[in-house]
C-alpha cells in the first residue's frame, strides 16, 4: 500500500520540505510534489490528484494552510494532514473545523509522520465503505 | 397830602371826560381792555401751572417773567378801564411803572436767553433725533444680540478648548503608552533573537561535541558542515539582536563579512594561503531573505575553501555584492582555482551543498548560474523583498 500512496508536501521552508519528502521516501511513500503556497498547491492537487496533502499551516501568501485545505474539493475525498510549528487552542480548533486528518507539531519524527498518514488513509477507507453501503 | 392817599387821589378828570361820554366809544374801550385783562390775567395763569406741573423744564423763571410781565400788563389794561370814570392816575401810572420794569426786565433776559433759546431743536430735529435715537436703539439691541450671541460661541469654545486640551492629554499618555509598549516589543524581540543565537549556539556546539567524540573521517566531515550551517544561521540572530533599531532586517554586506572571515578562519590554518576579497554594497535583507541567502554564500564559500585550492596553493576567494536595480541583488562568490569537474551536474547534484543552494534559491524567487571563468563563479540574483526596500 506505501509504495503506492501519493502525496503533495505544502512547506514553503524548502530545506525542510526536502528533509521531510527524503523522510516519506524512505517510509516508502512518493512525494509528487512540493507547493509553497496556497495557490500552487491547489493547482497542484487538481492536477496530481494526490491520495494525501501534508499541509504545513503557515505558509507563503495570504492564505493559510487551513483556508488552502477548506477550499479542496470534499468531492475529491483527499485528507489533509497538517503540520505546524504552534499547538494553541485557536490553532487546532481552525484545523478541526477544517476536517483535519491530523495534526503534527515540528519538528516531526518520521514515526509520527508515518503513523499519521497510515490513520489518515485508514480513516478515508472506513468512510468511503460506509458510503457505499 | 401822604403818597399813599395821593395816589388814590381823583381830583384829576376821569378818561370818559376826554371821549366826550359818548357811549359806543366808551363801551368799545371798556370791553376791549376788559377782554385783554381777562386773557392777560388768564395767561399767567397757565404759566405758572406749566412751570409748577414741569419742574424740569430749564429757565423757567423765563416764563415766571412773562407771568408777571403779562400779568402787569393786565392790570394796565384793567385800570384803563377805572380812569374811565375814576382818574386814578397815579395809581395808574405806577402799574404802569411796574409793568415796564417787568417788560424790561423780561426783554433783557429774552435777549440774553435768544442764543441758547435758537439753539433749540425744532419738531424736525426732535423727530429726526428719535428717529436716529430708534435706529440706534434697534442697532444697540442688534450688537446686544450679536454680542450674546458671540458670548455663547466663546463659551462653545472655551468648552471645546477644554474637551481638546482633555484629548490632547490622554493623546499625549496613549502615545507615550504607545512608546512604551514600542519599547518593550523591540526589547522582547532582540531578547528573542538573543535566545535563537544562544540556542543555534548550543546546536553548534552539540554537533562540534559529536563530531570529537567519532573517528570516521567522513563523518566528522558532515558534522563540521551541519556545525557550520547552523554557526551561519545564529550570525544572522546575532546581527539582529545586536544591530540597531530594526530588528527584523540584518546588514547582508557586514554580515558577508563576518561569515566570510569566520569560514575562512575554520577552514584554514594558513591565514596566507587563501584570502577573501569583498566588495560589498550595504543592502538590508528581511530575515526571511537574510538567512536562505547566509546559508547559500556559506555553501559557496565552504565550497570554495574546500576544493578551489587543493593541497597548497594559494588563492584568492570573491565575494561581490551588488544591488543592480532597486529591485534586485545579485550575490557572486568567485574563485581561480580548479574549477568544478566537467562530470559534476551542479543543478542536479547529489551533494547536499548544492542541494540545499538550488532549494533555497528556489525559496527566494532567485536565479543562479554558474559563470564561465577560470575557476568557479556563482551568481546568484534575486528579488529584494518589499520590507526591505521600504
Amino acid at each position: 500500500m506505501n509504495s503506492r500512496v501519493k502525496i503533495i508536501l505544502v512547506e514553503d521552508e524548502l530545506i525542510i520540505a526536502a528533509s521531510i519528502a527524503q523522510e516519506l521516501q524512505k517510509s516508502g511513500f512518493e512525494v509528487i510534489g512540493i507547493a509553497t503556497s496556497a495557490e500552487q498547491a491547489l493547482a497542484a492537487i487538481s492536477q496530481s490528484l494526490p491520495e494525501l496533502v501534508l499541509m504545513d499551516i503557515r505558509i507563503r501568501g495570504p492564505v493559510d494552510g487551513i483556508e488552502a485545505a477548506q477550499q479542496i474539493p470534499k468531492s475529491l475525498g483527499i485528507p489533509v494532514i497538517f503540520m505546524s510549528a504552534h499547538a494553541d487552542t485557536k490553532t487546532l480548533d481552525r484545523a478541526k473545523a477544517a476536517g483535519a486528518a491530523g495534526y503534527l507539531v515540528k519538528p516531526i519524527a518520521r514515526g509520527a509522520l508515518v503513523t499519521a498518514i497510515q490513520t489518515a488513509l485508514d480513516n478515508r477507507q472506513i468512510e468511503n465503505t460506509s458510503a457505499t453501503q | 397830602m401822604p403818597f399813599a392817599e395821593s395816589v388814590v387821589n381823583s381830583d384829576f378828570f376821569p378818561h370818559g371826560y376826554c371821549m366826550r361820554w359818548q357811549p359806543g366809544l366808551i363801551g368799545l374801550h371798556v370791553v376791549s381792555d376788559a377782554l385783554i385783562a381777562i386773557a392777560y390775567f388768564c395767561i399767567p395763569l397757565a404759566l405758572f401751572y406749566f412751570v409748577r406741573r414741569r419742574k424740569d423744564v430749564p429757565f423757567h423763571w423765563m416764563f415766571i417773567c412773562f407771568a408777571a410781565f403779562i400779568l402787569s400788563c393786565g392790570a394796565t389794561h384793567l385800570m384803563g378801564i377805572v380812569t374811565l370814570w375814576q382818574p386814578v392816575y397815579r395809581l395808574d401810572g405806577i402799574i404802569k411803572a411796574l409793568t415796564a420794569v417787568a417788560s424790561i426786565v423780561t426783554a433783557i433776559y429774552l435777549f440774553r436767553l435768544l442764543p441758547t433759546l435758537l439753539q433749540i431743536p425744532s419738531r424736525q430735529d426732535l423727530a429726526l433725533s428719535e428717529e436716529r435715537t430708534a435706529e440706534s436703539n434697534r442697532l444697540n439691541l442688534r450688537l446686544e444680540e450679536q454680542l450674546a450671541r458671540e458670548r455663547t460661541l466663546i463659551e462653545q469654545m472655551r468648552e471645546q478648548e477644554s474637551r481638546l486640551q482633555h484629548t490632547v492629554s490622554k493623546l499625549g499618555k496613549t502615545d507615550e503608552e504607545l512608546r512604551q509598549s514600542l519599547l518593550q516589543q523591540e526589547t522582547l524581540l532582540k531578547e528573542m533573537h538573543h535566545r535563537v543565537k544562544n540556542n543555534l549556539f548550543v546546536m553548534s556546539s552539540l554537533l562540534r561535541m559529536q563530531a570529537n567524540s567519532l573517528d570516521d573521517s567522513k563523518a566528522i566531515a558532515a558534522l563540521q558542515d551541519s556545525e557550520r550551517r547552523v554557526l551561519s544561521m545564529a550570525l544572522i540572530h546575532e546581527r539582529l539582536y545586536g544591530g540597531n533599531s530594526v530588528m527584523s532586517a540584518v546588514d547582508f554586506d557586514e554580515y558577508c563579512q563576518m561569515l566570510g572571515n569566520d569560514l575562512l578562519a575554520s577552514y584554514n590554518e594558513d591565514p596566507a594561503r587563501i584570502t577573501i576579497r569583498y566588495q560589498l554594497v550595504p543592502i538590508r535583507l528581511p530575515v526571511e531573505q537574510a538567512i536562505p541567502c547566509g546559508l547559500i554564500v556559506n555553501e559557496l564559500l565552504t565550497n570554495a575553501f574546500k576544493y578551489a585550492y587543493p593541497a597548497d596553493r594559494k588563492g584568492e576567494v570573491s565575494i561581490t555584492l551588488r544591488q543592480p536595480s532597486r529591485d534586485t541583488v545579485t550575490l557572486t562568490v568567485s574563485d581561480q582555482g580548479v574549477g568544478l569537474p566537467d562530470s559534476v551536474n551542479w543543478q542536479q547534484s547529489k551533494s547536499l551543498g548544492l542541494q540545499i543552494v538550488n532549494l533555497l534559491t528556489t525559496q527566494i524567487d532567485g536565479t543562479i548560474s554558474l559563470k564561465p571563468s577560470p575557476g568557479t563563479s556563482f551568481e546568484l540574483t534575486f528579488p529584494i523583498s518589499l520590507n526591505a526596500r521600504m
